[in-house]
């Protein structure tokens, strides 16, 4: 063991670093497109149902086959690390669309009337009201997409696209459990990280309802 | 009878019908002299609440119009207008993720006043109403009791100077004592401030204690609009049951009133 790990290792630190950028780029721009559209959606709410139906038909896309899907497509196809941020991007939305609406849509409604009364304008009640109510709900979205995106990308790796699945695809060509472990393992960690660290800023963003006298 | 150029607040023929045909105001005629506090008393789905939120544009009537400082509220930016009113609802009012101060000071926050004048603005305030700045300053609504929070409910509503105020049912979720004592609170703010204040509620002792006028709705309409020491001695039939109504334990003990 101690010999694989100083054969390997400096691969490993490399393959966790590729992994990190693959599922943080993608995160970036996940939370980019799907938070806006999240507050969009509240705003038009008629479009709720047919956007989140695209958003969740993505995701029953078996993985290996989108980044089929997006291999021949200009520009994105033209590297495999565009492929797999593309496809993790489109994985991740899911979850960060649904909760950043149903957080907004689940702010209580006299608190909302209120804000109005008081004269807050459409976009001061987005930003003092909805969106530090909601941030709790939304950062959960975050932190399921963050997870999923971890473990889905892994099979970048069959896209040439790296990260820790390059480990896992050479372990099982090669039978060699331990090249699979060097990959499954550190990419578990990472994941159990992001849950770890999304979860603590979630819990200090929650806001205490006022308990009914 | 002020005109309602005059009054703070004039409701003009104000009505109120839902897309399936439901008539929620019928014909609301009413002004709201300037300085006076007026009670729109009546029972659950009356139309008081209703009527109180054309004030501030939170509903439109579909027909008639509201004036508020003989202005027509469409001709209003409603922005403008709501932060020039008071607003006060039961306890949930309050922003949940706002501390008090905060809370008190929402209206000087969105109006874009400076950090120090808001900090100036909310000490007073937090005196006003009877709450102590160290002690309460930064807790969390959750962290209130039902009396506190609406005693921070009152300063925001207070914060801005407005001259008039709006008060729905602002004491409903308290306690009798708790209930009085903000009522007795209330009483010695607004005999300070000259306020214009409409107030809605179902509590006839309320209404009698607070308001010099007192409007009773019934159906949407209005059934009688009267000066709060008339009240009690009307004879318009719908006054008589709704005190009667209210006040049993009295009409058992005086079961042959005095002709």
């Amino acid at each position: 063991m101690p010999g694989f790990l100083a054969q390997h290792g400096s691969e490993i630190a490399e393959l966790t670093l590729e992994h990190l950028w693959l599922t943080g780029s993608a995160m970036l721009l996940a939370a980019a497109i799907g938070v806006p559209t999240g507050i969009w959606l509240t705003r038009h709410p008629r479009w709720a149902k047919p956007v989140l139906g695209v958003v969740n038909i993505i995701q029953t896309i078996p993985s290996l086959a989108l980044f089929g899907f997006l291999l021949p497509l200009p520009w994105i196809g033209d590297r495999a690390a565009r492929i797999a941020i593309a496809a993790l991007t489109a994985y991740a939305l899911l979850p960060i669309v649904r909760n950043t609406y149903a957080g907004i849509q689940g702010v209580d409604p006299t608190v909302l009337e209120v804000a109005k009364a008081l004269g807050m304008t459409s976009g001061q009640r987005l930003r003092k009201v909805e969106l530090p109510l909601a941030a709790g709900f939304i950062l959960a979205g975050l932190r399921t997409a963050t997870v999923l995106a971890v473990g889905i990308a892994t099979i970048a790796a069959a896209v040439g696209a790296g990260g820790l699945g390059e480990f896992i695809f050479r372990g099982v060509a090669s039978v060699d459990n331990r090249l699979v472990l060097a990959g499954a393992i550190p990419a578990a960690l990472l994941a159990i990280a992001a849950d770890t660290g999304l979860g603590w800023i979630e819990n200090r963003l929650k806001v205490p309802a006022p308990g009914r006298t | 009878m002020t005109g309602i150029d005059e009054s703070a607040i004039a409701f003009d023929q104000v009505g109120l019908t839902t897309p399936d045909g439901r008539v929620i105001l019928d014909h609301v005629h009413l002004q709201v002299p300037t300085g006076s506090t007026t009670a729109l008393l009546g029972r659950s789905g009356s139309g008081k609440t209703t009527l109180l939120r054309t004030v501030n544009r939170l509903i439109e009537p579909t027909s008639g119009r509201v004036l508020v400082e003989a202005k027509p509220t469409t001709d209003w930016d409603p922005i403008i207008l709501r932060r020039s009113i008071g607003y006060v609802i039961q306890e949930t009012g309050l922003f949940p993720h706002f501390d008090a101060e905060r809370n008190i000071g929402a209206v000087l926050e969105i109006e874009g006043r400076p950090r120090q004048e808001i900090a100036e603005r909310a000490r007073q305030l937090f005196t006003q109403v009877g709450l102590d700045y160290a002690t309460f300053a930064r807790r969390l609504p959750y962290q209130l009791s039902g009396g506190q929070r609406q005693r921070v409910g009152l300063a925001r509503a207070l914060a801005a100077e407005p001259k008039l105020l709006l008060m729905d049912e602002p004491f409903g979720a308290l306690d009798p004592l708790t209930r009085a004592e903000m009522q007795d609170m209330l009483r010695e703010l607004l005999r300070r401030l000259n306020k214009t204040v409409l107030l809605v509620t179902h509590d006839l002792d309320e209404a009698l204690y607070l308001a010099s006028h007192i409007v009773l709705l019934d159906g949407g309409k209005v059934v009688a609009n009267l000066s709060a020491d008339e009240f009690l001695g009307s004879q318009i039939p719908a006054v008589q049951s709704y005190v009667h109504a209210v006040h049993r334990g009295n009409v058992r003990e005086n079961q042959c009133p005095a002709s």
